[in-house]
């Protein structure tokens, strides 16, 4: 087992890393850029180390400076979080190279999953469906119009190197692919220095829907409750829950089985998540892997009875998995609600400031996860979320009950927050019937001010 | 009488010609006379072994050290701290056991290499930041530093 951890990463997922480390007794060092050094959870670290300025660029995505760190520290693994480092190959390769393990997968996984046109060639060899697209790299324009012509509009133009939305264009014409070609392919070299764009189907009124894996290094794969993640708002998740309304055990699983296939065939170690869409008739496809630990990990927490982190470690540090697939329990229902600093009322504008006042929700079945307090600054160098505020109730119905509570209970001063926006939608008829798709926030919430994604 | 109060002067006229000069040190030796000079700007105090070993054993505290030290070196002193501009150990020469690139009181002039930060086996010299004497070294060679660490004092 691991002695010292270092947590490439800030914020709240490095306050969720320090706390599953001290529970299994392992000792942690945290690093921060100069803008953090008065972050409250730096505390709970045993060690901290300044790695940089504010620019990320400079400090969390400073490969050099964090090895340094942990040669300095004498750390012997490193866990990467989500965000910055945490889907770089080239770090995981590093953190190899210097003898630190990196809690992940292995460089070679993340570079697969990571190139998603590489991804989807693998899964379709894998025997798992695919969102009928491009096979390989789109090399012009015309290309996709042919492709497109094949597949029918509307069609989505997708970064190879992406995520989080970026380069992507939802087209339904053959002039709109032309000139969201140009567009995309910018962005995408822009947000990714990669311009290559591949294209898929679009799926009509899709729900997200992925599965957690576990995998040791022996080979076993377990696969948890799968998270519905269809409240998103230009691709970017705001709400998931578990289990979803529109998966039963058979479909479970089916898909729960396709999640643990594409973990075995990429040869995947620790904890990973497996994406899939599902369209209207309960046809599911590949989308894609993330190999990280991802922000909505504790709705799968809280279903399943297992601390994913904790697990990650254990896995990374080479413990044999001893959950089998058959103990593997669904109890009661979860949601989690991103707050993030955005005005929902200003089109989602970033606001950046001191928090004057606080008050955290509590109470039966709330968890909080956060690094925030009275007096925090929300600063305008990193991601906007605040706080994942999650609710489990023994049924769909009383998990929204007490996320309605909750976000009634929550006092955030100072800043803007997207509280307003999640009340909006757990408010919302057809959320509480649970007739969601990703197109969900668009229909029902803004369709006035419907933008091009 | 007559000599020793001509010798008194001497010694007047000497002290108020190094007055205005940082002189630290100076000896001067007559036969039958031996004059020692030691001159020191009083208007800063340094610990430097508090801040050098707590730092060295628990990294968490030498931010909060140093922040004391600056706190006593007043910035219309003189004084100025060179900082670490990434993460490693501190070492004062370039060679393993060899001479220090500089020494406390030596005068150095902006950009003059006067330590070495090592990460990865990768060396990287710390230069002055600016003309100035050498006041005090803050960490021992040998020690982790982080990002933005003070390193060595200089006075201008």
């Amino acid at each position: 087992m691991f002695k010292k951890v270092l947590i490439a990463n800030r914020g709240e997922i490095a306050l969720r890393v320090i706390r599953a480390c001290r529970e299994l007794g392992i000792s942690t060092v945290a690093v921060f850029s100069e803008a953090d050094r008065d972050a409250a959870y730096l505390n709970l670290a045993d060690e901290k180390i300044c790695i940089g300025p504010a620019s990320p660029t400079d400090s969390y995505l400073n490969i050099s400076q964090i090895i340094s760190a942990a040669e300095i520290t004498n750390a012997d693994a490193i866990h990467p979080g989500y965000g910055f480092l945490a889907e770089n190959p080239y770090f995981a390769e590093v953190c190899a190279t210097c003898g630190i393990t990196f809690i992940g997968p292995s460089s070679k996984v993340i570079s697969t999953m990571g190139d998603k046109v590489k991804a989807r060639r693998m899964m379709m060899k894998a025997g798992i469906s695919v969102i009928p697209g491009s096979e390989n790299v789109l090399t012009n324009p015309d290309e996709a119009v042919k492709i497109a012509r094949k597949i029918k509009y509307p069609v989505l133009l997708k970064a190879v190197a992406g995520g989080g939305g970026r380069g992507m264009r939802l087209v339904d014409s053959e002039t709109g692919l032309r000139e969201g070609y140009v567009q995309a392919q910018q962005e995408a070299s822009q947000a990714f220095g990669n311009g290559d764009l591949y294209l898929e189907r679009a799926l009509n009124s899709p729900r997200h829907i992925e599965f957690q894996i576990m995998a040791d290094s022996e080979g076993n794969i377990v696969y948890l409750p799968e998270r519905e993640c269809s409240i998103q708002r230009r691709h970017q998740k705001l709400i998931e829950e578990s289990p979803s309304v529109a998966v039963d055990s058979k479909l479970r699983r089916r898909m729960g089985h396709a999640a643990v296939r594409a973990a075995r065939k990429s040869k995947y170690v620790t904890c990973g998540t497996v994406e899939f869409l599902l369209d209207t008739k309960g046809k599911f496809y590949f989308m894609e892997m993330n190999t990280r630990i991802q922000v909505e990990h504790p709705v799968t927490e809280l279903v399943s009875g297992i601390d994913l982190v904790k697990m990650q470690i254990l896995l990374a540090a080479g413990e044999k998995l001893k959950t089998q697939q058959d103990d593997v329990r669904i109890s009661g229902h979860t949601i989690e609600c991103r707050i993030n600093s955005e005005d929902p009322n200003n089109d989602f504008m970033p606001s950046t400031g001191k928090i004057t006042r606080l008050i955290l929700p509590g109470g039966p079945g709330i968890r909080v996860d956060t690094h925030i307090y009275q007096g925090y600054e929300v600063l305008p160098f990193y991601d906007s979320m605040l706080a994942k505020l999650i609710s489990e109730g023994c049924t769909r119905e009383e998990a929204i009950s007490r996320m309605r509570r909750a976000l009634d209970e929550f006092v955030i001063e100072g800043i803007k927050t997207t509280i307003p926006f999640h009340k909006l939608v757990i408010n919302d008829e057809f959320f509480q019937k649970g007739k969601i798709d990703t197109g969900f926030v668009q229909k029902r919430i803004y369709p006035a001010s419907s933008t091009p994604s | 009488m007559n000599n020793s109060s001509r010798d008194l002067n001497l010694i007047r006229q000497f002290v108020q010609t190094l007055k205005d000069t940082d002189i630290v040190e100076l000896v001067w030796e007559r036969p039958g006379i031996k004059l020692g000079v030691k001159k020191e700007s009083q208007d800063f105090v340094i610990q430097p072994a508090t801040a050098a070993s707590s730092s060295a054993k628990e990294p968490s505290k030498p931010s909060l050290e140093q922040e004391d030290v600056s706190k006593t070196a007043p910035q219309d002193s003189g004084l100025t701290a060179v900082k670490s501009t990434m993460v490693g150990i501190f070492y004062r020469s370039t060679e393993k056991d060899g001479n220090p690139l500089v020494k406390e009181r030596d005068l150095v002039k902006e950009g003059q290499p006067i330590a070495v930060v090592e990460a990865m086996k990768i060396f990287k010299e710390v230069r002055a930041t600016r003309d100035g004497k050498i006041v005090q070294f803050l960490v021992e060679s040998g020690q982790p530093v982080e990002y933005g660490q003070k390193l060595v004092l200089l006075k201008t």
